[in-house]
């Protein structure tokens, strides 16, 4: 199968966070003492973002996967989001996204932390150092009492891992794909993503058989643009927006790997024919199963069931309506038990509909109105069988019909002038 | 008392000039969902819970009966008299055979694409796939295509491709099943490299087509110890080899994922 996929170095947002300041001038084109008449206003907005959290749905997929164990020397793990515009939405001044990946080993003493928005530029722990960018702002779409997750850094980690804005502009691209073959996900509209890249490769573990476990951070760098970090603090405070966790091993895992331990087969119980008769062997391989069966006058038995999905293609029956789902019992005289398996289809059928009431209510409206058009055109008819006239409509006919017995009837008897009505006729 | 008189059944021609215009769209959305099995429990679907054993890829018929029997208990409701009987007899295989053929919709809908009506018939066979497999948990956006010969052909047109657990998927096609393709999501394509004697390598890949070339590029190091890359010299190196004018984080990104992996089944063959 071939990859169709399209890659953009950046997808940003209509809009930026932040106070804007909107100028209005209205010119009416009306003349008065030889000056038009102008009117100007200035209204103050706030693009309000979060800043300090992301929902988890946002996130589309990691790589290595949350959990997952195999062999990641080789590979640089990423984050993709479901939007393309979200790293550009956590974005800088200059326009550089201000989001990382930071892979860390569980060793190198990095720890998360959960506390309130106002709380996190005064650190209780000694030597955590803090961006006054951390404070809260106009455009924070967070409270002060809102909590987020962030993480401290030893110094010497965070300026190692530490991405520029140059860095982080090639560690960070949209892709768009093709949703033609792919699984149906309610939150992929368009295809188009973002990712985000870690320019650190994971630890293989020292010796075969020794597992090397990994946390990898999603954290905004923005607030550290263009801050000096004195010497002597042991820790950076970073925003964590995402964080996953994987372990590193010697044992291959891709999706090669994953595929070629998928056994296929044909939906069906395994059946295994030793003690069994030849017929029985027959009914299970054709996706039946033995079932308890609460029959209506109250005893029970057991039946065959088999759901909608088959080992082989089934002839199709002509479709027959039934009242009742008891109509739909198949009756085996060799084996003496019944197939339910449509009667069961048929009373979860029912149970559905009943499930959605709006449903039922427009099905028997729709039954009953075509029903009582049925019986006022077979009315019609009937009458019409009865008094035959022309017309190019119904009401035409009737209107004739109507004319032609009462003209019948003024011919015959009375008259209209002299004021004489045939009381037997009329 | 008087006597009962014998209604006349015969309803020949009673419900002429009626149609199934005017049905209600939401009792055809619900026949189409249920013609995709979305309404059925789990028990209906998989009687034995041993059907669906691990690591396993199970191929499947529909059972066209079984879904119109299903079709038919969702319109049984309301149809109590005689009249209602006769009227459904009359009227209400149409709609069954428009639920049946367009229910493609269903996925169309969910995923926002447009539907251009192909006046296909209902189709004679519908088959599927059911995988359990860590692939629907750990590889999000699996991309499936389904093929009605063992060897090329066009692709079956899909009518629901979706995950039923964590690591459940379930795949629906119109038409018998011969050949089935399982590929990597492309989005989660992750940048790798190899290494050869102690320095980081990248094939490079042709910017146009996509394809791998033979030249190699060698990736830098900001700090070896650290297993930290130079990411713009590395880019720089890349961009060099792959003589390109611009190297922004699309031709980056292009240069540096892993190529996809395809997974192909073909019935009575083993996996290859």
């Amino acid at each position: 199968m071939e990859v169709s996929m399209r890659f953009a170095d950046e997808d940003l947002p209509e809009i930026k966070s932040g106070l804007y300041e909107l100028e209005i001038e209205l010119n009416t084109g009306i003349r008065e003492d030889g000056t038009e008449k102008q009117s100007k206003e200035t209204i103050h907005l706030v693009a309000a973002a979060k800043r300090f959290s992301m929902d988890p749905g946002e996130v589309y997929s990691v790589y290595p996967a949350a959990g997952s164990e195999g062999e990641f020397s080789n590979c640089l793990p990423h984050i993709v989001f479901n939007r393309g515009t979200l790293p550009w939405e956590f974005g800088c001044r200059d326009g550089s996204p201000g989001l990382a990946v930071f892979l860390c080993t569980e060793d190198e003493g990095v720890q998360k932390r959960t506390m309130k928005v106002a709380d996190i530029c005064c650190p209780k722990e000694p030597g955590v150092f803090v961006s006054e960018h951390l404070r809260a702002q106009n455009s924070d779409a967070e409270t002060g009492d809102e909590t987020c997750e962030f993480v401290d850094i030893p110094l010497k980690l965070y300026r190692r891992l530490f991405t520029d804005s140059e860095e982080r502009k090639l560690l960070t691209h949209v892709r768009q794909v093709k949703l033609d073959d792919k699984v149906t996900d309610p939150l992929v509209r368009d295809g188009t993503f973002s990712c985000l890249v870690s320019k650190r490769y994971p630890k293989e573990p020292e010796e075969k058989g020794k597992k090397t476990a990994h946390k990898a951070y999603v954290v905004s760098l923005k607030e550290y643009e263009g801050v000096t970090i004195p010497e002597n603090a042991g820790f950076v405070r970073l925003i964590c927006l995402y964080a996953w966790e994987f372990v590193v091993t010697k044992q291959p895992y891709d999706f090669r790997a994953a595929l070629k331990r998928i056994s296929p087969g044909v939906l069906k119980r395994a059946v295994s024919p030793e003690g069994k008769q030849g017929e029985l062997v027959d009914i299970l391989s054709r996706g039946y199963c033995p079932v308890n069966h609460d029959v209506r006058d109250g005893s029970k038995t057991v039946s065959w069931y088999r759901g909608p999905w088959i080992p082989y293609g089934e002839k199709q029956m002509k479709p027959r309506y039934r009242i009742f789902s008891d109509q739909f019992y198949f009756y085996d005289p060799a084996c003496g038990m019944m197939d339910v398996s449509y009667a069961c289809a048929w009373q979860l059928g029912r149970m559905v509909s009943m499930n959605h009431l709006t449903v039922c209510r427009e099905l028997v409206s729709w039954r009953l109105d075509h029903c009582s058009e049925a019986a006022q055109n077979f009315q019609q008819s009937q009458l019409f069988d009865r008094i035959p006239a022309e017309g190019k409509d119904v009401g035409e006919q009737l209107i004739n019909a109507c004319v032609r017995a009462a003209s019948q009837l003024a011919a015959e008897k009375g008259d209209e002038a002299d004021g004489t009505v045939d009381s037997g006729k009329v | 008392m008087g006597r009962w008189i014998q209604g006349k059944c015969d309803r020949t021609g009673y419900f002429e000039g009626l149609g199934s215009e005017g049905f209600p769209e939401s009792v055809l959305e619900l026949l189409k969902e249920a013609s995709l099995f979305y309404h059925v429990p789990a028990a209906y679907l998989f009687p034995v819970p041993d059907m669906l054993k691990k690591d396993s890829l199970n191929f499947f018929q529909v059972d066209h009966n079984w879904v119109l029997a299903m079709l038919d208990g969702i319109c049984s409701v309301g149809r109590n008299a005689s009249i209602d009987y006769a009227h459904d007899t009359e009227l209400i295989v149409d709609i069954y055979r428009q639920a049946l053929r367009e229910n493609e919709q269903v996925r169309l809908k969910l995923q926002e694409r447009e539907y251009t009506d192909t006046e296909e018939d209902v189709p004679e066979v519908i088959s599927g796939f059911l995988l359990n497999s860590v692939l629907t948990e750990n590889f999000r956006g699996l991309e499936f295509r389904a093929y009605g010969q063992r060897e090329g052909g066009e692709p079956l047109k899909a009518l629901r491709i979706e995950t039923l657990g964590r690591q459940l998927l379930l795949g629906i096609f119109k038409g018998e099943i011969r050949r089935l393709e399982i590929a990597q999501p492309p989005e989660g394509l992750h940048f790798g490299f190899h290494t050869e004697d102690g320095v980081m390598k990248k094939t490079v890949r042709e910017i146009n087509e996509g394809k791998l070339g033979d030249k190699q590029a060698e990736l830098v190091w900001k700090s070896k110890e650290d297993r930290v890359i130079d990411v713009k010299a590395s880019a720089a190196k890349l961009k060099e080899a792959a003589g390109l004018q611009n190297m922004t984080s699309a031709e980056f990104a292009l240069e540096m994922i892993q190529n996809a992996q395809t997974g192909v089944y073909t019935m009575g063959e083993e996996f290859k």
